[in-house]
């Protein structure tokens, strides 16, 4: 019997080694899965991404989007894009948007694994548009308030939490459950 | 050589196999090492698995020639005994099998459009394929999709569909049914329905009725209530959309409802970046205006993600599991008289 024990013992153990060393991060996803990793640490940086996220596309709204704002916004290229597109649209109607987050309140952060995250924050902007030609930016609007939620999507590359996606729900929406497998693909 | 074989047909060696491949598979099941849990096959046909299966086959086959002989000595058939070697080993060459040929894939297909077969059809990323395997030479056309939505709190349903199938060498089309509970045998190829939306075609123009977008988004809106978005290139929108075939299950009623029109209508949220600018029940082939341009909603078609999965491996598993499964009923009604020593230490005397 102890014969068995001990030849079935080197085989799951090999077996173990096997499969750490065939999956690519393995150690990685063994450390989520046990909750052997910084959590508290993870969400200070989620939380800090999403702050700087809304401050620099403000500012970068505000500058009609100047370029050298575009590398502030820790965000994925699709996403600068459509910031970029937007504000070019525009700039092409004689209009700036000033935008401003009054208060956020992050409700939510989950953790799908050691890069991906996903958090759902309150978040209320005030808004107006501007003339973009004046220098005293006359305004062309009267100041809007904007009481969203936003659902972000992020991944930490290069040691640094960016956001890839976010959709923007009105406050009390429904929201569709995450898709975590496609997710985990981006 | 005697030593070998002994080692090779020892309880030890057996158990070993055995718990080295039962732990790898369990292991990968459980998705502990890695961000998503891997399907069954897939585990298996990693080199850590094939190799404890090679060893295993190898084990289980010199176990059923001294079994034989032994059964023949004893001028017994041994029949259920040899059926479950038999059954062990060809479950295990199929593995092999599968893990060189098996091809599977996924094409989202809608009503009225065909698929050609070709390579690049199949959604990106969606493709599995052995080192020996080819995608499946068909055709494919859809007719029909008929979603079954059973309502209640898990919202659940099931889609069955009619498609025109042509596989390679046939003249000929027929007629083929699938659907998402049970894949379809066709030539050799296995179809199911893995998901199911709604591709509404929308008409974007700015203020003068110039054309800005037009196009059918494949979107998940099925279970009604069921949310999905799409973005129009070069426009700064997001549109995210629900789709109610039957207003009865609108459960959303803060909004009012339109009372135009007859049919199904759509949940519509558009959103500039952090901003929402639209937010509505909208009726097919009405105008909306949509801060600075205007959509409509003119065709709705229907279409199905199907999983094709060509795999010759599937041939050999099943009849194996199948003779394992009656080789144990029989050796239960039986109570078959396997001499428990032909592996045990007195047959290693004997050898020696």
């Amino acid at each position: 019997m102890n014969r068995y024990v001990k030849v079935c013992a080197c085989a799951v153990i090999l077996s173990v080694f096997a499969a750490f060393i065939t999956v690519p991060s393995a150690w990685d996803n063994l450390r989520f899965k046990i909750g052997n990793y910084d959590i508290e640490g993870e969400t200070a940086l989620v939380k800090n991404a999403i702050r700087q996220f809304s401050a620099h596309i403000a500012g970068f709204y505000d500058s009609g989007g100047a370029a050298a704002g575009l590398n502030t916004i820790p965000a994925a290229n699709m996403v600068k894009r459509r910031i970029a597109m937007d504000i070019r649209d525009l700039i092409d109607k004689g209009k700036v948007l000033a935008i401003d987050r009054d208060k956020s309140s992050v409700k939510q952060i989950l953790f799908a694994d050691l890069t991906h995250a996903v958090a759902v924050v309150d978040e209320d902007w005030f808004s107006q548009y501007q003339d973009a030609q004046l220098r005293a930016r006359k305004p062309l609007s009267a100041k809007k308030a904007g009481f969203i939620t936003v659902r972000y999507f992020l991944k930490k590359m290069w040691s640094r939490w960016i956001i890839i996606d976010y959709e923007v729900y009105l406050r009390d929406d429904e929201m569709m459950p995450v898709p975590f497998e496609q997710f985990l693909q981006w | 050589m005697v030593k070998l074989k002994n080692l090779i047909i020892s309880s030890e060696a057996l158990a070993a196999c055995a718990a080295f491949i039962v732990t790898y598979v369990c292991l990968g099941l459980s998705g502990i090492f890695s961000s998503v849990p891997s399907s069954l096959m897939k585990i298996l046909h990693k080199p850590p698995a094939l190799i404890g299966l090679l060893f295993l086959l190898v084990i289980i086959f010199v176990r059923l020639l001294i079994f034989a002989k032994a059964r023949s000595t004893a001028g017994q058939n041994g029949v259920s005994g040899i059926l479950f070697y038999m059954g062990i080993i060809l479950t295990i060459i199929g593995i092999l099998v599968s893990s060189q040929m098996r091809f599977e894939g996924r094409i989202y297909l809608p009503e009225g459009e065909s698929f050609s077969g070709d390579a690049r059809g199949y959604i990106e990323g969606s493709v599995y394929a052995g080192k020996r395997s080819f995608p499946p030479a068909m055709k494919l056309h859809m007719t029909n999709i008929s979603p079954f939505f059973r309502g209640g709190r898990f919202g659940s349903g099931s889609i069955a569909s009619e498609l025109l199938y042509t596989g390679v060498g046939n003249k000929y089309e027929k007629k083929m049914k699938i659907n998402s509970a049970v894949p379809v045998l066709a030539d050799g190829v296995f179809f199911r329905i893995r998901s199911f939306g709604y591709a509404p075609f929308y008409r974007l123009t700015d203020s003068s009725g110039k054309l800005l977008d037009e196009a059918y988004p494949m979107l998940r809106l099925f279970p009604p209530g069921a949310e999905d978005s799409f973005r129009v290139e070069k426009q700064p929108y997001t549109f995210y959309m629900k789709y109610y075939p039957d207003r009865a299950v609108i459960r959303d009623k803060k909004i009012p409802i339109p009372e135009q029109g007859k049919g199904g209508l759509y949940k519509l949220r558009v959103a500039r970046n952090l901003e929402v600018v639209f937010n509505g029940y909208v009726v097919p082939n009405e105008i909306y205006q949509v801060d600075s341009t205007y959509i409509s909603f003119e065709d709705l078609r229907k279409w199905a993600e199907i999983e094709i999965v060509k795999d010759y491996g599937i041939f050999m598993i099943a009849p194996g599991l199948l003779m394992i499964f009656v080789s144990i009923l029989l050796g239960w009604r039986r109570k078959t008289n396997v001499p428990k020593e032909v592996f045990g230490k007195e047959s290693v005397e004997e050898n020696r």
